[in-house]
């Protein structure tokens, strides 16, 4: 199956290639876990996790052209 | 006293009568400061039925006990008065260097009350004060007016004045200090302006005692070193980009407010954001008084139409002059702001009343003669000739400076004010961060993110992440946060770093680090409890002020288009914001009736019977 991820802020420099907003082709029964992986993002980076804009964590399992948002906590507005 | 200065400059400008007042050493220890402080005066001497804009209504401008400390951020101050935009009270906050300054003359705060035939400008040097005349200074803008008034009294003096908004009675005017700080919201400079005050210049060089240095300096590295570990990780957001980083969660979730909230995703969102502001305009970040963040932003536009320099765009004013009226050029967008500061506006109140009459032209309701030109959303021109106007109660401007709520009702649509009590939202679609629906509708002073600021748990994931869209969890953090944010602005501490450093990460934020640094200085002796309780103290006399102005749950209310429109598209299509049900469920936390109101066990047990 294929979903989208974009990057941002401080989580960008882990894009494959230049660009941080691409798709990924991955096996079904993948979850955010499995993208955290491939992309070699640590644990201690704290990322915020949306599946379609919604809060999501590392166990949810990802579905036919889910997008993925990935950035690190800001605080401030 | 250790802290505290343990004296309030009062100054009537009806007579030009100036004292020093000794500060009640109990009420300092019961409302510790800044916001706490300025309700008990507003409370005791201010009638909540006076016209705003008149000699009965008090401007009062308040420090806390670590303002003009080293502790981090502790450089805040609050000025409070009735609201000429919403009726309500209200109170703004602001950093840079004059709080500080202020502390350092030897004043916890300054109480304005009656108002001048001429216009005068306050100058304080060290603990001596003085009304000066201003007549010279009318008209000015607020950076001439900063220049003049160090050039009058001492180069080193910080300021805090008005410009040309303020002086004519524009309602959303802003008191700007060094130059371009704002306490912006709901016409604090409108009220400044009534009553012929300029500008307060001041300068001080007293040292501010500490109950134990030495535990004061233990906890300060402490906290300071907590936010080092986290800078260490890798680049801080806030201080590379600035606030308008914040635009990366707001546009994700669906929840970035789009020409007057019509939708919660703006298609031009990357050319307006932190990222493309750093690598276009951004000169240097800038601090305000003792801040490891600095996520203020010297900017300049080299050249093209909006050629010019000055300090901005931050987050807010990213969403007001930019996605909320369309408009996808960072330069037009940023001039915007420039011209805001420099007449004295709020940038929040200015876009949304631009969006507002954007959506009354777009649906019919106001027509190009009555504006002098189209209106278009999108059109940076527009946005920026309107500001002057606004600022200069010129054209069109003059019915922009009433406010968004006033200028909709004028035209026969009110539901097109995206207000509450009569204040603009910040940048933030309450159908998707429903936890700050709930806040800016029971904010005290109307639609304020800086009343107990939600987004930081329902989008940027601080202290830890929750779905901005649940509401059913909402009211507890609620009433919670808001405690904890009127103790941060009583401190006279930032939010950016009190709450991400001074609190306990978990939902229920804890002040722990506020409690130490605020022991160590005023050797006071809080109890955790203690200093929670007296946000829920503040929170309380706030809500009293406005009980009896005539204010209850009626007023706790949000426009028709979050509570019965669901959104459109997005992240969030489909949802409404549930204020309703978690009004009933906030109000019982609170104590309060369900018409709104205070019961009269849960004011007298927070001591403010007799109040």
């Amino acid at each position: 199956m294929k979903v989208h991820v974009d990057l941002y802020v401080n989580l960008k420099k882990y894009a494959p290639a230049d660009d941080s907003s691409f798709d990924l082709q991955l096996e079904s029964g993948a979850t955010v876990k499995t993208v955290l992986a491939i992309l070699k993002i640590p644990t201690e980076e704290k990322a915020i996790v949306l599946v379609n804009g919604r809060n999501a964590d590392e166990s949810n399992a990802l579905k036919e052209k889910d997008t993925l948002t990935l950035y690190s906590p800001i605080s401030g507005g | 006293m250790n802290g505290w200065m343990g004296k309030i400059l009062r100054v009537n400008l009806s007579n030009g009568d100036i004292n020093a007042e000794a500060l009640d050493p109990k009420v300092a220890r019961d409302f510790v400061g800044g916001r706490g402080l300025a309700i008990y005066y507003m409370l005791k001497e201010v009638d909540p039925n006076c016209d705003a804009l008149g000699k009965e209504n008090k401007l009062i401008m308040t420090t806390g006990p670590l303002t003009g400390t080293k502790a981090p951020t502790g450089g805040r101050y609050m000025v409070t008065t009735k609201s000429p935009l919403t009726n309500a009270i209200t109170c703004s906050n602001s950093g840079g260097n004059f709080p500080a300054e202020l502390k350092k003359a030897g004043f916890d705060g300054i109480i304005f009350e009656g108002s001048a035939a001429e216009p005068v400008y306050l100058w304080i040097n060290d603990g001596k004060a003085e009304l000066k005349p201003a007549g010279h200074l009318w008209g000015k803008n607020t950076h001439e007016t900063d220049d003049a008034l160090r050039a009058e009294s001492d180069g080193k003096a910080k300021t805090a004045v008005i410009g040309p908004a303020g002086e004519k009675g524009v309602l959303f005017a802003s008191i700007m200090n060094d130059r371009d700080r704002a306490a912006g919201r709901a016409g604090v400079g409108a009220v400044m302006g009534a009553k012929k005050l300029k500008g307060v210049a001041v300068r001080g060089t007293q040292k501010i005692q500490l109950a134990s240095e030495e535990q004061f300096k233990e906890m300060n590295q402490k906290y300071r070193d907590r936010f080092k570990e986290v800078k260490k990780a890798g680049p801080y957001p806030l201080t590379t980009h600035g606030t308008a980083i914040t635009v990366v969660a707001t546009q994700t979730h669906g929840v970035f407010p789009t020409r007057n909230f019509q939708t919660g995703q703006f298609d031009e969102w990357e050319s307006i954001y932190g990222e493309a502001l750093t690598e276009k305009y951004l000169v240097k970040a800038k601090p305000c008084f003792s801040c490891p963040i600095a996520c203020g932003r010297v900017t300049k536009i080299p050249d093209g139409p909006y050629q010019g320099e000055g300090e901005g765009p931050e987050y807010e004013t990213v969403y007001s002059l930019g996605s909320d009226v369309g408009v996808g050029d960072l330069a037009a967008l940023t001039k915007a702001n420039y011209l805001c500061n420099e007449l004295g506006l709020d940038t929040i109140s200015m876009g949304s009343a631009i969006a507002c009459a954007m959506e009354l032209y777009e649906k019919g309701h106001l027509s190009e003669g009555e504006i002098g030109f189209p209106l278009e959303w999108g059109d940076g021109e527009a946005l920026v000739k309107l500001t002057q106007q606004t600022g200069m109660r010129e054209g069109f401007g003059d019915i922009l400076a009433e406010g968004s709520l006033r200028m909709a009702t004028h035209y026969g649509h009110p539901e097109l004010a995206m207000v509450s009590k009569g204040l603009d939202l910040p940048g933030y679609d309450p159908r998707g961060t429903q936890g700050l629906g709930l806040n800016y509708a029971t904010s005290p002073i109307g639609a304020s993110h800086m009343r107990g600021d939600l987004p930081y748990c329902e989008l940027l994931g601080v202290p830890i992440k929750i779905d901005g869209q649940t509401w059913e969890d909402k009211p507890p953090i609620v009433v919670k946060w808001q405690n904890v944010f009127a103790l941060i602005d009583a401190a006279g501490l930032c939010v950016f770093f009190s709450i991400r450093y001074l609190c306990d990460p978990t939902l229920e934020i804890r002040p722990e680090g506020i409690l130490d640094l605020i022991n160590a200085a005023t050797g006071a002796d809080y109890a955790l409890d203690e200093l929670e309780e007296i946000g829920d103290r503040i929170l309380n006399a706030e809500r009293l002020y406005l009980m009896r102005a005539g204010f209850d749950r009626r007023q706790d209310s949000l426009p028709a288009r979050f509570t019965d429109t669901p959104m459109p598209d997005g992240p969030v299509q489909g949802v409404v914001c549930h204020l309703d049900e978690m009004l009933e469920q906030y109000y019982r936390i609170r104590g309060w009736s369900q018409d709104g109101l205070p019961t009269e066990e849960k004011l007298n047990g927070l001591g403010l019977d007799g109040m």
